[in-house]
């Protein structure tokens, strides 16, 4: 890893994704900027459809050119513009440096492969030492690293099981950035716990940064350091984990807050919810996107509200944000 | 071959579909505007057909073959069984493509050997879809046993090569055209069946069926309304394909003299010109037509896969 | 909860056949269900957690006769359904009890709209006639909260967002007037926002229409907002059950311990950061399960009997039932002291 003489890490600027649709180009992801320096765990929350695979998939080019109508403003990875890269030298990054799991990843692994061969085959030693690499995969995603288990094909295993062979599978080329989509939200508790800590453990001690995407504050809380919080295309606030979820920047934010079920205070309760949906892509108008679900919404937020700074690393885009004498100036 | 049935696939949630502008998921208590509602991505996969060149290329040569087929009668020059003193003639202002040994009019003999070999086509495409979805339904949906003997009783079908398990079929019942076509359907079945049975035990293990199950619907129903019109896009395309090899395997058959005498088809002209070779103009119509045939099906089955396999895949 | 149950499971079994390795005599049977009992109650949410693969749905499955165990049986109003005629589980079972999957859209036929799904369940039992069809499916998305009902017959199942499918899938549960409601993972695979709207719904239908449900979920912050008791499976067997409270607030099993532990939580306002606790050791396989306590090797209070003697489920008093060691046997092992403070685990149970 030398050779890079800088670790800037990966470092979007007003990034936006256009899709093609028939009824005209939609842009699900809308200049949208983040920053995964080199170690830092970074979590990407926020409701489906907001914008969140589609910002990752379209960074990393996964978008076909058949859906994908075009992409602007510049993704670097250790100040190599992502964008410039030719078909080769991208599979490289994507296999070596950048290691991505998937959301939809069940459907990807081969049903006529036992999951063993299927992690051995991404690792370039021979005979034993890979054997004994795979075994240690096994155990480092908690998988029973017995060889009577790595024989077993994937629909012998159940849904939990199959997904921990996919992280082992991207955790195998041992990648400088792990972007996560969504990788534990078909497993239980302990093996999400283990994961994630495998994960910031394996983070921590080969200088390995992470991007996951969860909708789990908890998780969150527990395992990453920054967060970002995307709604409808557009980044709604950011800041450092304790920070942000002590004292929320935007309503969207708190909303998600309050949806978090509280294992510690069982006992029946109505369990609060968000009302209403994400406004698609192709629909959003001007002014505060959030603004049809918002309880605080009010006349100011008809206009698109600004991204306001509310400490070091902090902003939200949330009028409320605004003290009261600069709205006067401005309008 | 996998049909997932959302075709949007997994990227796009539910209801935000780019190729489904239609409501987008309303919160509960707004209220939705009620749209026509299309089939779930039949207008994607015209779309998605008719932007593929050789698919739209093969479907136009067979409806062209099939409108020369219906209209054979009034199209034809001649009728094709008439003799005439005109013995052997290579293609002239007269006789377009020529005339037989006996001196009918080749052209007119294409013509209508379109309409047996056609019928042949479709009669054993229909026949080997209905057999093999059936055996292939029965033996996914009920595995265990049932499934274990009707795919022993496939394979024996199977290890018999197509062509000589329909050459003896016919020779021994005879060269009528029912026989005929029984016997490609008997030659064509079971690999039908073994991708019927493939699609059907892929789909019931989704939850579609366990919640078919739950709510007590019969077998029969869910084999029919809800596992066969979800494995129906493989089926399509297998049988589209089929039909290319009905065509081929007729002609075959044909060939070696094992034609209905009283409906001469494509592969009958074939088997006339063998008696004298140097008379091009006898085997090399009859030739190009089945050939173009059998690939236009192959193009439009290809393209039928390409226009029904779900977006997701590529991703 | 002396009524006598809806459902209920008696010691239920079931392994699968598992592809035999290359050298001969490895395990080739994967025990994912060994000796459940389950009661599910009028009117009561039971939850049913447990890591992944220790036989939550294979449970989920034999208890909506889909699967058939190896032993024990499934009973409602306490006949077994394996006795029953083919006319009387048709008619009496099958009905009874319904089922709402984790994956909504999946479970649901992507040609057919919500109208034809649901009327053709209704109709199965002859619970709407032509006529009124219309009128009849849409007062049952009406009450699933689909409103105005009306506007979602037409639907496909694409053209509905997550949330919007599972009550789709609730409402067929709901169209054949069942007793008994099996969700596996009723909500796992929709956005927080969302689960809670589902959840209020599946605990007002068990108010209101007196419906027993059995909530599986790998989320114990799910079932301690909405489940009135709990039951934990480790390895294919249930090692703690009782009333969520009592369960969450004391877990008295070291396993049921761990799990709550490692629930990752959202820390807020200088909370103790961190208190959780990964629980170590590979998870469990259902082809080698352990001997004696299945749980023995990962156990942090594991004693010499517990790789020999088998825990049986027995009674703890004011709190529920619990497999282990540590709660029948007297205090030997100083390993296990540091817990042993509550005078629950002393209690005498000859
Ligand atoms: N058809 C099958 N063939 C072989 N083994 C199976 C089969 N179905 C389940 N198993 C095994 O049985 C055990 C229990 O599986 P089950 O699906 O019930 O787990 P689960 O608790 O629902 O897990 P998850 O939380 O991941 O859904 C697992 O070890 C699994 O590998
Ligand atoms: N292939 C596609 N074509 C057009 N629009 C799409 C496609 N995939 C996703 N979208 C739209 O882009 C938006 C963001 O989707 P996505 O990035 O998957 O959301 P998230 O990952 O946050 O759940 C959604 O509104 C979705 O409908
Ligand atoms: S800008 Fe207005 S509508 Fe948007 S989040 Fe802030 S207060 Fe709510
Ligand atoms: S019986 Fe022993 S091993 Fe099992 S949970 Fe109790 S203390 Fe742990
Ligand atoms: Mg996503
Ligand atoms: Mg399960």
């Amino acid at each position: 890893m030398t050779e890079h003489a800088m670790h800037t890490g990966l470092s979007v600027r007003d990034f936006s994704v256009a899709l093609k649709t028939p009824g005209g180009p939609i842009t699900p992801v809308d200049r949208v900027s983040i920053d995964v320096e080199p170690g830092r765990r970074v979590a990407l929350v926020g409701e489906s459809g907001c914008g969140k695979s589609m910002m990752l998939r379209g960074i990393l080019r996964f978008i076909p050119p058949s859906v994908l109508d075009g992409v602007s403003g510049r993704a670097a990875f250790d100040g190599v513009d992502l964008a410039e890269l030719d078909d080769r030298r991208l599979r490289n990054y994507r296999g070596d440096r950048i290691a991505m799991v998937f959301q939809d990843a069940l459907a990807r692994l081969n049903p006529t492969m036992p999951v063993g061969a299927q992690v051995a085959e991404v690792l370039t030693g021979g005979g034993r030492e890979r054997d004994a690499q795979v075994a240690a995969l096994f155990r480092a995603v908690g998988l029973d690293s017995s060889r009577a288990f790595r024989r077993r094909f994937p629909h012998e295993l159940s849904g939990g099981m199959r997904q921990r062979v996919l992280i082992a599978i991207a955790l195998a080329g041992d990648p400088e950035l792990l972007v996560a989509d969504e990788p534990t939200t078909a497993l239980d508790v302990t093996v999400q716990a283990q994961i994630l800590d495998t994960i910031a453990s394996v983070v921590r001690e080969r200088g390995m940064a992470l991007l996951v995407v969860t909708h789990d504050l908890g998780v969150v809380s527990e395992t990453c350091e920054y967060v970002y919080v995307m709604y409808a295309g557009q980044i709604v606030e950011s800041g450092p984990v304790d920070a942000v979820f002590d004292e929320p920047g935007h309503p969207y934010t708190q909303g998600l807050i309050d949806c978090v079920l509280d294992v510690d205070e069982p006992g029946e309760q109505r369990v609060r919810t968000i009302p209403g949906v994400v406004p698609p892509p192709g629909s959003v108008t001007a002014g505060c996107r959030f603004r049809d679900r918002c309880p605080a919404a009010h006349d100011r937020c008809a206009v698109d509200p600004p991204v306001v700074e509310l400490g070091p690393g902090r902003s939200a885009r949330c009028w409320l944000r605004v003290p009261a004498e600069t709205v006067e100036e401005a309008s | 071959m996998s049909f997932d049935p959302d075709v949007t696939g997994a990227l796009a949630p539910r209801g935000a579909a780019p190729d489904n502008p239609g409501p987008a998921a309303p919160g509960p208590g707004t209220v939705a505007p009620v749209a026509p509602v299309p089939v779930p991505g039949a207008r994607l996969a015209v779309r998605r057909f008719l932007g593929h060149g050789p698919a739209v290329v093969g479907l136009a040569i067979l409806l062209l073959t099939a409108v020369m087929a219906i209209a054979a009668d009034w199209i034809a020059p001649y009728d094709p069984q008439a003799v005439s003193t005109a013995l052997l003639q290579p293609p002239s202002g007269e006789h377009l493509l020529g005339t037989d040994t006996v001196g009918r009019d080749i052209l007119s003999q294409v013509i209508h050997g379109g309409r047996v070999s056609l019928i042949v086509a479709l009669v054993t495409g229909v026949g080997t879809l209905v057999l093999g979805a059936l055996v292939g339904s029965i033996a996914g949906y009920y595995g265990g046993r049932v499934d274990a003997v009707l795919m022993r009783i496939t394979e024996v079908f199977q290890v018999i090569p197509s062509f000589a398990l329909a050459l003896i079929i016919v020779a021994v019942l005879g060269t009528n055209l029912a026989y005929i076509c029984g016997a490609l359907v008997m030659a064509l079945w079971p690999q039908m069946a073994r991708l019927v049975r493939g699609e059907v035990l892929k789909i019931m293990t989704t939850d579609m069926v366990a919640a078919a199950r739950t709510v007590g619907h019969s077998n029969r129903r869910i084999i029919v309304s809800d596992v066969l019109p979800n494995a129906l896009p493989p089926l399509i395309v297998q049988a589209t394909i089929d039909l290319g090899s009905a065509i081929l395997l007729q002609a075959g058959l044909a060939f070696l003299g094992l034609g209905d005498p009283t409906n001469l088809s494509w592969g009958d002209i074939l088997q006339q010109a063998q008696r004298d070779l140097s008379a091009w103009w006898m085997s090399v119509p009859a030739g190009v037509v089945i050939f173009l045939v059998v690939l236009a099906a192959n193009f439009v089955g290809d393209g039928l896969n390409r226009a029904l396999r779900p977006t997701s895949s590529h991703l | 909860m002396t009524d006598e149950p809806v459902l209920s499971l008696t010691g239920v079994s079931k392994s699968f056949g598992v592809r035999r390795g290359l050298k001969l005599g490895g395990p080739s049977q994967a025990l994912a269900v060994d000796g459940v009992d389950l009661r599910l109650h009028r009117s009561r949410m039971l939850g049913l957690v447990g890591e992944s693969g220790c036989g939550k749905s294979t449970t989920a499955r034999i208890a909506l006769g889909l699967l058939r165990p190896d032993g024990g049986s499934v009973e409602l109003y306490g006949q077994p359904i394996d006795q029953m005629s083919r006319r009387v589980y048709r008619r009496e079972f099958r009905p009874k009890v319904q089922a709402v999957f984790q994956d909504p859209g999946s479970a649901l036929n992507p040609r057919k709209t919500v109208f034809e799904t649901i009327r053709s369940a209704m109709a199965l039992y002859g619970r709407t006639s032509g006529a009124s069809a219309h009128d009849d499916v849409a007062g049952l998305l009406d009450q699933v909260g689909l409103q105005p009902g009306r506007q979602f017959l037409a639907r496909r199942p694409h053209e509905l967002s997550g949330g919007q499918l599972q009550r789709v899938g609730i409402a067929r549960a709901l169209a054949v007037e069942p007793e008994v409601i099996i969700a596996d993972e009723p909500v796992s695979a929709l956005d927080v926002s969302i689960r809670g709207q589902v959840l209020n719904l599946l605990a007002d239908i068990r108010a209101e229409r007196a419906i027993s449900v059995l909530l599986i979920t790998h989320d114990l912050s799910v079932v301690a907002s909405t489940a009135q008791d709990v039951a934990v499976m480790y390895l294919g067997r249930i090692v703690e059950q009782g009333p969520t409270e009592r369960i969450f607030r004391s877990p008295q099993h070291p396993y049921t311990q761990a799990l709550l532990a490692a629930t990752p939580r959202v820390r807020r306002h200088g909370s103790p950061s961190s208190t959780r606790r990964i629980l170590p050791g590979d998870p469990p396989s259902a082809l080698t399960p352990p001997s004696g306590c299945r749980f023995h090797p990962r156990c942090p209070f594991a004693m010499e009997i517990c790789s020999t003697v088998d825990p049986p489920l027995l009674p703890v008093p004011d709190h529920g039932l619990a497999a282990c060691h540590l709660l029948s046997e007297p205090p030997a092992e100083p390993v296990a002291q540091s817990r042993r403070t509550s005078g629950v685990a002393e209690s005498d149970r000859s």
